[in-house]
């Protein structure tokens, strides 16, 4: 930026009309198939239907009556965030260890880690099970569940970090290290801030992936089920549909919330800097 | 050097506790090999633990012949030479299938993707974070009650179709919006957007903007400059989020039952089907292992041209 | 040795556990699980792996009366996984499968006889329920006390297919009128059944190759009439209330749910016959709860009460014949349980199917929604 300061302000003060207009069109789209699910939870029909019928907010008050599900929730948030920190952690040394340093058999060792990739996971879930309870005779419980989704979100980490680190200057890890910084401080001051961005999106990614898997989850899974588990189970009984819709509104809503929240406060601690 | 003879080096005063590494000899210390084998330790033993009893196993039992319990274990090639007989038309069919359908969701997510990423990786400079995670919420809400959103968009009296009803477009609803090959396209596109979205906005991000004002400076168009320097060096999330995309939508089963209808089954449904309600293991095994060969192939050679045109970009 | 393929498949032959544990002790991986072990070791909870809303206190009401500590609960969510699950090495006390799937719990050894001479309200269940003993031991064994059950039919729409209400066939899901409007379950023997009920079958749920050949036809027929097959009945409901479709396969318990919301929709009972499904209890075999907890609890569900929960609340029929009259008349006949004499009666059982023809109906099952 600093070498073009002009154009940089220029650039910086308006998103033209056009751009506006396309990135509204991709909200929709993304959004889309969501949107419903507030629409239809206010609506006193236990059918996605339309025509609407009547507003009720009764699905809202049966969801904060069922405890059941508020644990399942946050038992896959727990595991969601365990397995995308340990999983990008895992992932940025394979990432790091790929665009770095000549790596023998390197193909060898890119096939290991897109192995949980390739496996159809009602292979994996099944034979993960047996491993866990006839192998190391582990009860099943959320640690298990966590374990296989470590697997399957090391590929997705590995990626991402793999296509932010690739080709992205080396001189300054070098620079830094002529200047007399061991390998950590290096990692910690240079190679770490400019893998940022893959870092955050691997830890997105990593815990959407987590956060919605069924079937590692139902093999592993005891007394203590996942959201998504919890929710298969209930889709038998068409009567607990509304209800379901009325949580899924309350994720998306306390969601975008907090994200406005953190970055205003995070704008407003920016200025305060300046 | 053997590492007992780096700790005690004769005439030499230790200036502080010897570190792990330095039990190591130098050469290994500084050795490419070893760090990097170093570095990927954890998560090759974390994966190949978990993992390594399945793969060998499911191998091992894909050439077991399905036998009553208490009958003694066999081995046959009967069941890979089921995949190629007459009556395996069937796996055959849905292998090509499976290979279709997510090649034809890889494409889409990537050309819906790419220009989105681009947006927001040039041209929005305030609020980057926050749109990042605008980007994965809808996907924070479960895969089923997506689906049943879908149903409702996509269905016969459904968004779509009163919108162009109310439009004047048509007077029939129709019908083919759902269970069909195009149905499953479209509802996988719209769950791996944010895959592919993510990824290349991490590799434009990382752009220098230098190299495109310099290309600009050249006399290169805005077009040009695109062609030549952004795309290349975009590339690596591309191809990533492609890999990605591609492998997973090929094992899904889920969205193929649900939107599938007929021509959209995919051999997901047929492994998980041949591996509960038909109980017949070493024929799940097969499938499966006849699916993972053909995914191998296509991203190996999928990485082979990107290697290869790399190499052509170099001499050029 | 045990050759069933799952178990050997992930389990005990070809690698061994102690190659497994050589293998890992250098992760250090072993000495964690002992200690779990130990700590399991004193009063063990029991543990149930049933369907969502089966695990509601008034199910269980009773246990709680004698027992401080309520059950806990495992989500299954489908025959053939729980099976795999079983069979994996995971090991709940009681397990509630469908009854024609328990043959096969049986096969692959998975469950304990059940001795219901230590059950107060046996001599409650249905008499028609009682006397069948599916997949029993050779000498007598029972494996599989029978709790909910229900019926499967068409529902359909009085306004698209009237002149059906009088003639009640599987005939009305090949009925070229209603191209396009037809949805069917996505499992084997609710598309296969029904196809031999029509073509004649000698056994439906013994279908000799010929039959099977003749039962593909007929399903290849009607796949051009059918628009889904679903696999949540929330699914088939919507459908139904929507008006995309006008004739799905359905239980009782389906039409029940449109009924109450208003939907003009009606039932109809085949006259070749209206399969019944039975899901029951099962005691798993190394379930490490204390054995009185498990009678206790299948004991508990037994109860004329919790059928009647069951009735009224998730429109399925009792096992237990008082349930019947703690329910009001109005709820029974919405249920079609009012002639509960003819349903025991002219009801088709759900009987096992024998393994090697139930391969041959998958495989056809699969062939014909895949286009072939």
């Amino acid at each position: 930026m600093s070498a073009t300061p002009m154009s940089a302000t220029v650039r910086r003060s308006r998103l033209p009309l056009i751009l506006s207009l396309i990135l509204a069109f991709y909200v929709l789209v993304l959004y889309g198939p969501v949107v419903l699910l507030p629409v239809f939870s206010f609506n006193d029909n236990i059918y996605a239907v339309f025509p609407l019928t009547q507003f009720t907010t009764k699905w809202y008050q049966e969801l904060t009556g069922n405890q059941a599900m508020l644990f399942a929730l946050w038992a896959s948030i727990k595991i969601a965030m365990a397995s995308a920190i340990i999983a990008t952690i895992l992932g940025f040394l394979v990432a790091k260890a790929m665009t770095r340093y000549r790596v023998p058999a390197k193909n060898f060792f890119y096939g290991i880690f897109m192995l949980p990739l390739i496996l159809p996971t009602i292979i994996k879930g099944a034979s993960l099970l047996s491993f866990f309870r006839q192998y190391l005779d582990v009860p099943l419980s959320l640690w298990t569940i966590g374990a296989a989704h470590v697997t399957v979100t090391i590929p997705f980490a590995m990626l991402i970090l793999i296509a932010r680190l690739e080709s992205f200057d080396r001189s300054l890890e070098e620079a830094s290290a002529d200047l007399g910084m061991n390998a950590w401080e290096t990692a910690w001051r240079i190679t770490l801030p400019l893998a940022m961005p893959g870092i955050i999106a691997s830890l997105l990614l990593c815990f959407i992936v987590s956060f919605d898997e069924f079937m590692l989850a139902f093999f592993l899974s005891g007394s203590q089920p996942t959201l998504p588990i919890y929710m298969f189970g209930l889709l038998r009984f068409p009567e607990s549909m509304p209800m379901m819709l009325a949580l899924g509104s309350c994720i998306l809503f306390f969601s975008i919330i907090a994200v406005t929240i953190t970055e205003m406060l995070r704008l407003k601690r920016s200025e305060a800097l300046l | 050097m053997t590492s007992a003879k780096v700790m005690a080096r004769p005439g030499g005063r230790p200036t502080r506790l010897a570190r792990l590494s330095d039990i190591l000899p130098p050469q290994w210390r500084r050795s490419d090999a070893f760090i990097s084998l170093l570095l990927m330790a954890p998560a090759f033993l974390f994966i190949a633990v978990m993992l390594f009893a399945s793969v060998s196993t499911l191998v091992l039992v894909s050439f077991r012949e399905l036998t009553d319990p208490g009958a003694p274990v066999a081995y046959t090639l009967s069941n890979y030479l089921a995949l190629f007989s007459p009556e395996g038309d069937i796996y055959r069919a849905l292998l090509l299938r499976s290979l279709w359908i997510p090649l034809l969701t890889t494409v889409a997510v990537i050309l819906v993707a790419y220009p989105f990423a681009y947006i927001l990786a040039f041209h929005v400079h305030r609020y980057k974070a926050v749109w990042l995670i605008l980007v994965t919420i809808p996907f924070w809400i479960s895969y089923f009650l997506r689906v049943a959103s879908w149903k409702v968009i996509l269905g016969e009296n459904g968004v779509v179709n009163s919108f162009l009803a109310w439009l004047g477009v048509i007077d029939h609803p129709l019908e083919f919006l759902l269970y069909n090959m195009g149905a499953v396209v479209i509802v996988l596109t719209h769950s791996w957007l944010v895959f592919a979205i993510l990824p290349i906005y991490v590799s434009l991000e990382k752009i220098d903007r230098s190299f495109l004002e310099a290309a600009k400076d050249l006399g290169d168009g805005s077009m040009q400059v695109f062609l030549r320097v952004t795309l290349p060096l975009s590339l690596p999330g591309v191809f990533s989020s492609a890999i990605l995309i591609f492998v997973r939508a090929a094992g899904d089963y889920v969205t193929p039952s649900l939107f599938g209808g007929i021509s959209g089954t995919m051999i997901g449904n047929l492994i998980v089907s041949l591996f509960t309600a038909e109980d017949n293991a070493p024929m799940a095994a097969a499938v499966s292992v006849f699916l993972m060969l053909a995914l191998v192939i296509v991203v190996c050679a999928v990485a082979l041209l990107y290697w290869l045109w790399k190499k052509w970009r170099a001499n050029l | 040795m045990r050759a069933d393929d799952l178990k050997s498949l992930f389990g005990g032959k070809d690698l061994t556990r102690r190659h497994f544990h050589k293998l890992l002790a250098s992760a250090g991986i072993v000495a964690a699980s002992t200690r779990s072990r130990l700590a399991s070791a004193d009063q063990k909870q029991l543990e149930v792996f049933t369907w969502a809303n089966y695990d509601q206190k008034e199910q269980y009401a009773p246990y709680m009366a004698k027992h401080q500590q309520a059950p806990s609960f495992s989500i299954l969510t489908e025959n053939d996984q729980a099976r795999a699950k079983i069979r994996s090495g995971y090991h709940p006390d009681v397990v509630t499968p469908t009854e024609n799937y328990v043959p096969f719990f049986v096969k692959d050894d998975l469950l304990a006889p059940i001795d219901t001479a230590k059950l107060s309200n046996w001599n409650q269940v249905l008499k028609p329920l009682r006397d069948q003993n599916v997949a029993a031991g050779p000498n007598g064994e029972r494996y599989f006390v029978p709790w909910v059950w229900g019926t499967n039919g068409v529902v359909f729409r009085k306004d698209a297919a009237p002149e059906y209400a009088d003639n009640p066939t599987w005939n009305i899901l090949w009925d070229p009128k209603l191209k396009g409007k037809i949805a069917l379950r996505d499992a084997p023997n609710a598309t296969i059944i029904p196809a031999a009920l029509i073509a004649g079958a000698k056994d439906p749920y013994d279908l000799t190759d010929d039959e099977l050949k003749t039962v593909g036809e007929l399903l290849r027929k009607q796949r051009e009439l059918v628009r889904f097959y679903w696999t949540t009945e929330a699914e088939v409901q919507q459908a139904l209330s929507s008006g995309e479709i006008d004739a799905a396969y359905g239980w009782n318990s389906t039409y029940a749910g449109l009924k109450e919301r208003n939907v003009p929709v009606d039932y109809l009972v085949p006259k070749e016959g209206m399969p019944i499904w039975i899901d029951g209890f099962s005691l798993v075999k190394g379930g490490t709860a204390d054995e009185q907890l498990k009678y206790d609890y299948l004991d508990a569900v037994l109860s004329a009460e919790t059928g009647a929960f069951n009735i009224s609340k998730l429109y399925y029929g009792s096992s237990n014949e008082k349930s019947f009259s703690m329910v009001s008349p109005e709820i029974l006949e919405r249920l079609g349980f009012d002639k509960l004499d003819q349903i025991m009666k002219h009801g088709l059982w759900a009987k096992a199917v024998p393994q090697a023809t139930l391969r041959k109906m998958v495989a056809l099952h699969n062939r014909i929604k895949s286009g072939f």
